[in-house]
């Protein structure tokens, strides 16, 4: 986020690795109740799906960013759409295969 | 006593939970904000600007070849006996022989039998159509001349960096020669020649000198006969086709234009920045091949040469032949400016590479499309042979002509097909990873998937609007000029023009 | 609140509104246009200082110094998405190209320009007529690559007919254009019909199937799906002199057809390939229902449509005026504000059903106004009727009284 300055960069990206463990702590705190039943294989789709997400954010805003203005939305636009449907996909799996509870 | 314990257990969980699933949600929130403010800082970030960033270091060749080196170049198709360049096959050469035959009171006609320098005149024999063009570019020229102070306001800035640059790069260093080559490659030397621990230990130390003295990128390869001229030696009046003996092997290196330029072509961008600097270091490098006692023959730009730098340049590794003709190197595609020094030191020689460009060029066509003179061919497959390579055929007649009508005031250069290839992109995290994923994949699904986007979410302007505004154009360029060279943001002027081309899209 | 009689009176004043607007539209269009051809021609010279027609479809142009003519100008036409595509060609008098121009399309812009900008035309600068012409496509834009290809040949093969004393242009049938798409919208049409009239239990079922082959074939294969510029061709009358391409018209005409005679919409819920893109997404994303009856999303796409049907006729070329997603989401062609307002539209379709159906598609204006102007007929025959039975009632009680009186 901050280029070219020396000390507030590292520390950025720092911070925003801290953040991380709330997403995911935030996240497992909704699966446990909504009784997902996540285990290591829906937890690596669901954060390989957040990594995409984040990925195709920070790619299209660094296209906007050397100003090729039509290429970031329309990678936002195209890319982005693609994976919210792959996002309510994902989801979707994931209430199917919802363990039944006694 | 039990049950309420519990009970209160049970409160602080559940707001405990609560305040999980909320600060996820804002964790998240915020996550995806600074994805778009970092990803937006790193496509503004200077650093991405190779060449003109971290080039001391030597971090501006920072794509590993090692992998790709192959022993000879895929994109350098030998396809008959391959003969050494003659004099007229230098386009600079025709045009300046021209020029002297007209200010000498000759009258150019659509007969180009009529061309008085006999060298000249056998080019266009076997090119006889791109005497039109040649014929055309001087017409433009006048034209241009007519038209161009008119657009001083607009342009005003970008004159001035251009013409500054082009004023260092016409300095005396390094001086050109003046004597045989067996004598004028030997003034540099001051001392009896230090003898290096092997060619590996000279090679490694000559390639980082190139990057302090300023370059991006650097391969080393035998000075092969078959790219140097024939009939052409700087400081001989009359050269048959001889080599020095001395000329043993070729430092070949570059350095990017200024990106921002380049990118807004034709009126905004210049090769003297490149030129400047890549001719200033082959003068350093020279001197410091002579310091240790070695001979020196720095080829440079603008017009200073005995030998064809491509080639060598992808002999050297350093990238390879590409449709617009111009070599493309991975770090950063077409957009680079080459010099070279000849020598006698021994060195360890590197190895072509093989990225698969020869495909790219072929499903790409971007370049073809662009050029605002249409000299590039649109085929599908290379359909020339060159001297006995195959190559894409090229108009570098109808490509003169376009520099003769573009909005610089010396009326020379194009830089369009440069500034729209797709792998000339900044360096930074989204071109770095295509670059590194592209040539790895053997299948092609990357590069028809980049293309794909290429082609479809990009803007490019026509051919034509590149064109000026006295041709037929609207000054179009592939990004528009960058803030430090818009006229109206510095200068008491009028604006009374429109930008066409990419800019940031808010 | 209106009551119901004075809202009925202000629809109707609405549709007659609706309905001169768009003659109009039409008027003033015809008004607009001059004949300036020749106009447009005279600027194609490149050497020629004289323009001189010799033939309807060729101009041969002369410069002052030269007797005989240093270029040719044939014009030559090509059935495009929304019509003729004009082609002027110009000529050298050895036979090259030396320039092609559009001097008039009635085509989709976006899909115009997606074929100007694959360079097409410049690649076939400087070849010779003499020999027959190779012209690559553009794929995604077929039917428009294939009017100017058209029209370039025919424009070539005036110069060749006239100068060169050949042709070599080969007839084509007429009928070529009617192809395998067509029928397969007839079939899919009907299908829809007894989907929709069954009472079968798995009707749902085969509601879907049909729904996503629609989908496939009318969606993602072949773009063809109807939308505000094929309404607009169909009442310009621009399919009249041929299209390049008749699927959505059928389509849209079977549509219209079969709300006249049944009062049923059935393309909506089982063959629309938007609508079907729609279902899916509900599906993954549970959508759910939301009723919007709003004053403003009723009258909103109403007006839109009618404003774009105006903008068609006026500048009669309908193909050129729409605002659906379609183009972008089955083959990822129009403007960025279409390419924005399609990723609005499928993200919203992941938390409500059919957002698009629901708020501007112009299919719900144009059935409301069918069916409006249905009601309205029929309701007037039926007070008609009512009349002439009154009448013949009257008729026939004075004929009783009559006689009655004569029985007397």
């Amino acid at each position: 986020m901050f280029p070219q300055s020396t000390l507030l960069d590292p520390l950025f990206w720092m911070v925003l690795g801290a953040i991380q463990v709330l997403v995911f702590t935030g996240a497992n705190q909704w699966a446990k109740e909504s009784q997902l039943g996540m285990n290591w294989w829906k937890w690596s789709v669901v954060g390989f799906w957040w990594l995409s997400f984040i990925l195709t954010i920070a790619g299209a805003f660094t296209l906007l960013g050397e100003n090729e203005g039509n290429a970031g939305w329309y990678v936002l636009g195209f890319v982005g759409t693609l994976l919210v449907i792959g996002g309510a996909a994902i989801l979707k799996v994931l209430v199917l295969l919802k363990p039944n509870h006694p | 006593m039990k049950d309420d314990a519990q009970i209160g257990d049970e409160a602080t969980n559940s707001s405990r939970r609560n305040f999980l699933k909320l600060g996820g949600i804002a964790a998240a929130t915020a996550t995806v904000g600074a994805g778009a403010g970092a990803g937006f800082v790193l496509g503004r970030d200077p650093d991405a600007n190779i060449g003109w960033g971290r080039t001391e270091a030597g971090k501006d060749m920072y794509f590993n070849r090692e992998a790709f080196e192959v022993d000879f170049p895929p994109t350098m198709e030998v396809v008959g006996q391959i003969e050494r360049p003659e004099w007229g096959d230098y386009l600079f050469n025709r045009a300046f022989s021209l020029v002297k035959s007209i200010k000498g009171g000759w009258v150019p006609s659509e007969d180009w039998t009529q061309i008085p320098d006999l060298r000249v005149r056998e080019y266009y024999a076997k090119y006889p159509k791109r005497w039109e063009e040649m014929l055309l570019s001087f017409s433009e020229k006048v034209k241009h001349d007519n038209n161009i102070e008119k657009h001083r306001d607009r342009f005003a800035l970008a004159w001035a960096y251009s013409g500054a640059y082009s004023k260092g790069l016409h300095a005396d260093f390094p001086p050109e020669p003046t004597e045989h080559p067996d004598v004028d490659d030997f003034k540099w030397v001051q001392r009896e020649p230090k003898e290096f621990k092997s060619p590996k230990h000279a090679s490694k130390l000559i390639k980082q000198m190139a990057f302090k003295f300023g370059m991006s990128m650097v391969g080393i390869t035998k000075l092969d006969s078959n790219f140097i001229f024939k009939n052409m030696m700087r400081g001989m009046p009359e050269w048959g086709d001889e080599i020095p003996k001395h000329w043993k092997n070729i430092i070949v290196f570059g350095v990017p234009m200024n990106w921002d330029p380049m990118y807004a072509a034709v009126g905004y961008s210049t090769s003297y920045d490149a030129y400047y600097r890549a001719k200033m270091a082959s003068g350093l490098m020279a001197a410091y091949l002579g310091e240790l006692g070695y001979a020196a023959r720095p080829q440079f730009p603008g017009n200073s040469y005995e030998v064809i730098m491509p080639p060598l340049a992808m002999l050297a590794g350093l990238g390879e032949s590409t449709r617009n003709g111009i070599l493309m190197t991975p770090e950063v595609g077409p957009n680079i400016r080459l010099a070279a020094v000849i020598t006698n030191l021994d060195l360890e020689h590197d190895k072509p590479i093989d990225l698969n460009m020869k495909h790219f060029c072929e499903s790409c066509k971007i370049c073809a499309d662009a050029c605002p003179s249409g000299s590039i061919s649109k085929a599908d497959k290379p359909d020339d042979v060159v001297r006995g390579v195959r190559k894409y055929a090229f108009n570098q007649d109808g490509c003169w002509r376009f520099w003769n009508q573009g909005p610089t005031p010396s009326g020379l250069g194009c830089r369009v097909c440069i500034a729209v290839c797709p792998y000339t992109r900044k360096n930074n995290w989204i071109h770095a990873l295509v670059k590194q994923a592209e040539p790895r994949d053997p299948t092609g699904v990357t590069r028809n998937a980049l293309l794909a986007m290429q082609h479809n979410f990009f803007y490019y302007p026509d051919a034509e609007s590149f064109h000026p505004e006295w041709s037929g154009g609207n000054f179009a360029s592939y990004h528009q000029p960058p803030e430090w060279m818009r006229s109206e943001e510095y200068l008491k002027v009028e604006k009374t023009w429109e930008y066409d081309g990419n800019w940031e899209g808010f | 609140m209106y009551s119901k009689k004075r809202i009925d009176f202000w629809k109707k004043v609405a549709s007659l509104v609706s309905v001169s607007l768009l003659l109009l539209a039409w008027y003033c269009g015809s008004i607009r246009i001059s004949d300036n051809q020749s106009d447009m021609v005279d600027q194609l010279l490149i050497n020629g200082e004289l323009l001189t027609q010799i033939h309807p479809r060729l101009y041969q142009g002369t410069s002052a110094n030269e007797l005989s003519p240093v270029e040719f100008i044939g014009l030559g036409s090509g059935i495009g998405y929304g019509g003729i595509t004009e082609v002027a060609v110009t000529v050298s008098s050895q036979g090259d190209i030396q320039r092609v121009a559009v001097l008039s399309s009635k085509d989709t812009s976006s899909y115009l320009d997606k074929v100007l900008q694959s360079n097409l035309m410049e690649k076939i600068l400087g070849e010779n007529i003499k020999v027959s012409l190779e012209i690559d496509g553009v794929s995604g834009a077929t039917v428009s690559t294939n009017a100017l290809t058209d029209a370039i040949k025919q424009a070539a093969d005036s110069v060749r007919v006239q100068v060169f004393g050949f042709s070599m242009l080969e007839n084509e049938e007429p009928v070529s254009h009617f192809r395998w798409l067509d029928l397969m919208a007839i079939a899919m049409f009907t299908m829809a019909i007894l989907v929709n009239k069954t009472r079968h239990r798995k009707k749902s079922m085969f509601n879907w199937a049909i729904l996503l082959s629609s989908m496939c074939v009318f969606g993602f294969y072949s773009s063809s799906l109807f939308s505000s510029s094929t309404m607009g061709i169909l009442i310009s009358g621009a399919w009249f002199s041929g299209l390049g391409n008749y699927t959505s018209l059928i389509l849209l005409s079977l549509v219209i057809l079969y709300i006249i005679v049944s009062n049923r919409n059935v393309y909506c819920t089982s063959l629309c390939p938007f609508g079907a893109t729609q279902e899916c997404l509900a599906k993954l994303g549970n959508a759910k229902t939301t009723s919007l009856t709003n004053f403003f999303f009723e009258w909103f796409p109403r007006g839109l449509l009618l404003t774009t049907l105006c903008l068609g006729l006026y500048f009669r070329n309908p193909a050129s005026f729409s605002y659906e997603p379609f183009g972008i989401m089955f083959g990822m062609i129009g403007s960025i504000y279409l390419f924005v307002l399609t990723v609005l539209a499928i993200v919203t379709s992941l938390v409500v059903k059919r957002p698009w159906c629901r708020t501007l598609c112009p299919m719900n204006p144009m059935t409301d106004f069918i069916r409006f102007n249905r009601q309205w007929f029929k309701s007037i025959l039926n007070k008609q009727r009512a009349k002439r039975e009154i009448m013949e009632a009257n008729q026939m009680a004075d004929v009783a009284v009559k006689s009655n009186e004569v029985s007397k």
